[in-house]
Order: C-alpha cells, then structure tokens, then sequence
C-alpha cells in the first residue's frame, strides 16, 4: 500500500467502514460473553500481578470501560497504510499498554479510592481516551504522511 | 510533522494530561456545573428536536419516549469528546487562526453528532429494545474515538490546509 500520499476520501470512507465493521464485532463479542471472559481473564492474571508486586487484597474484576479494548483494535484494523509489522506490532504493543492501565484502574477503583475523590474525571478520561492517544502514536508514520500541515503553519504552535 | 514524528503525539499526551489535570481539580466544581448543566440541555435539544414525535416527555435530564425513558448523564454530553478533540487541535502544528477557527467549529460538530447519537438511541430503545445494550456500547466507546478522529481530520483537511 502507498504511504506516500494522503489518502483520498474514498479510502478514508473505506477506512470508516472497516472500522465499524470490526468495532461492531467486537461489541457484540464484548456483550455475548466477552466481558465476562476477558474479566476472568483480567482477574486471574491481575491477581498474580498484584500479588508480585506486594499488594494484597485489591478487588478484580471485568470492568464495562475495559471494552477501550474494542475500539482501538477498530483502528489499528482500519487504518490505511500501515505495514503488517506495524499494525499487528502496534495492536499488541497497544492492548499491553491498555492492560497495564487497566491493572492501574482497577487499583486505584479498588484499593486507593482517595485518588478518585482527588481526580474524580481522570480514570474515566484516560480510559476513554487511551485508545485514540495510542493509535496515534503507534501510526503516528502513516498519520503524519497524509496530515502535512499547510505551509502557514506555525511551526513554533 | 515530519514521518514517525514523536511531536504530536508527545504534544497530545501532555494537553490531555494537562486539561484532565485542568478539569479534574482547579475547575472541578465549574466541571461538574458545566456537566449537569449540559446534561439538561442536551435532554432539552432531544426533546426540542424530537417535537414531532408523539408521546414525549422532558423531566430534567430524563427524556421519554413512548415509554422508553433515557437519563442523559455528564458522560453521555460531549465533554469528554470535546476535552480530546481539543487537545489534538491544540498539539497539532497549524496557525492560531485555524486552531481558533477549529475549536468552536469542532466542538459544534462535536455536539451536534452526538444529540443524532441520543436520538438514535432513544429510537433503538423504543423499537428494538433487545439490541440496546448493545447499541449502548457501541455508540458509546466506539464512536467517540470514531468521531474525534473524524472531526479532528476534517478540521486539517478543510480548515488547516486551506
């Protein structure tokens, strides 16, 4: 796939399509038992985390906000130009990444709620947002080739 | 941005650190005003677009209709669309008339597209109630990340570049 040049609407179109085709798939999985296998799944590895790390006693569980998951493999899928190595490298290094916020969310939910009382938005917003800040740095090389600014641009903005 | 440049997505993480950190402490109460605020208005443009449709009520940020009730909550307005799409606009290297021009711009869009997602939902509540819960995820992470993406694209596409 040419990465040289932005791609065209159609493209984008296709990519929009892609996307919620995947992300459709993967909410139904999510809602026909997939939040309950990924909770047993979050629960049991967690659990052995925690413990490795000293902490006892912290709450686990499948959370719904964990389905983040969902749509950043929509746009890791959908995204037009990336090679195999980088969308598949990218997808796993991403759902990492989302597990070991999710470890720190259910922590924090579940062992130190002072935090919640503090920055009563911030896990709901890093959590919503994390899929898209992580695509965006995992295709930051397509992204930028078919998002070069205009030549008014402020560089210094 | 030059290819594989680390700029924009190092700018994005620190806008989004800062206006989370922004939102969630110095102006928490004004947050939290804005959202219940928003919460009522976002039931009362539902309620507003949706006047030829029978059998509806408003009550606060409840809207119903024909018996198919729906609680707008601050997570159900935009903000939070809003906050990231700000971000990106700010993070993302254009004049300061573009970005001027972007954020109320992208921020209407922004609202706009999710008063349609409200009313569809409220549609698919009444009429297929079975897939609703469904539906309610689906148009609740997906989306937002999908709607973004869109009008933070548009914005360079057709305001940036131009």
């Amino acid at each position: 796939m040419d990465t040289s040049d932005r791609p065209s609407l159609t493209r984008l179109a296709v990519a929009a399509l892609v996307f919620l085709g995947v992300t459709a798939l993967g909410t139904f999985w999510w809602e026909e038992g997939g939040r309950q296998a990924y909770g047993r799944f979050f629960s049991y590895t967690a659990l052995h985390i925690y413990d490795f790390l000293g902490f006892e006693n912290v709450a686990v569980g499948g959370r719904q906000r964990f389905v983040h998951i969902v749509p950043f493999v929509g746009l890791m899928a959908a995204t037009p130009g990336l090679s195999a190595g980088r969308r598949f490298g990218g997808m796993a290094m991403g759902l990492v990444a989302l597990f070991v916020w999710q470890l720190i969310a259910n922590f924090v939910v579940g062992h130190e709620q002072r935090v919640l009382v503090t920055f009563p938005m911030l896990l709901a917003v890093v959590s919503d947002v994390l899929p898209f800040v992580l695509w965006v740095w995992f295709a930051r090389e397509v992204i930028s080739q078919w998002m070069a600014p205009s030549e008014s641009a402020d560089p210094g903005a | 941005m030059a290819p594989g440049s680390l700029r924009f997505p190092t700018l994005l993480l620190v806008y989004l650190a800062g206006l989370a950190l922004l939102f969630g402490t110095v102006l928490r109460i004004p947050y939290r005003n804005l959202s219940l605020w928003l919460s009522d208005l976002t039931a009362a443009a539902i309620y507003g677009l949706m006047f030829m449709f029978p059998n509806m009520q408003l009550q606060g940020a409840f809207v119903t209709y024909d018996g198919f009730t729906v609680q707008i909550v601050g997570e159900c307005v935009g903000l939070y669309e809003v906050i990231i799409f700000s971000a990106c606009v700010m993070a993302y290297p254009a004049s300061k008339r573009a970005k001027l021009i972007g954020l109320p711009l992208g921020a209407v869009a922004i609202f706009g597209f999710n008063l349609v997602r409200i009313f569809g939902l409220l549609m698919v509540g009444r009429y297929l109630p079975t897939v609703f819960e469904f539906s309610h995820v689906y148009f609740w992470q997906s989306t937002l990340v999908l709607l973004v993406a869109v009008v933070w694209l548009a914005w360079i596409r057709l305001i940036v570049r131009h």
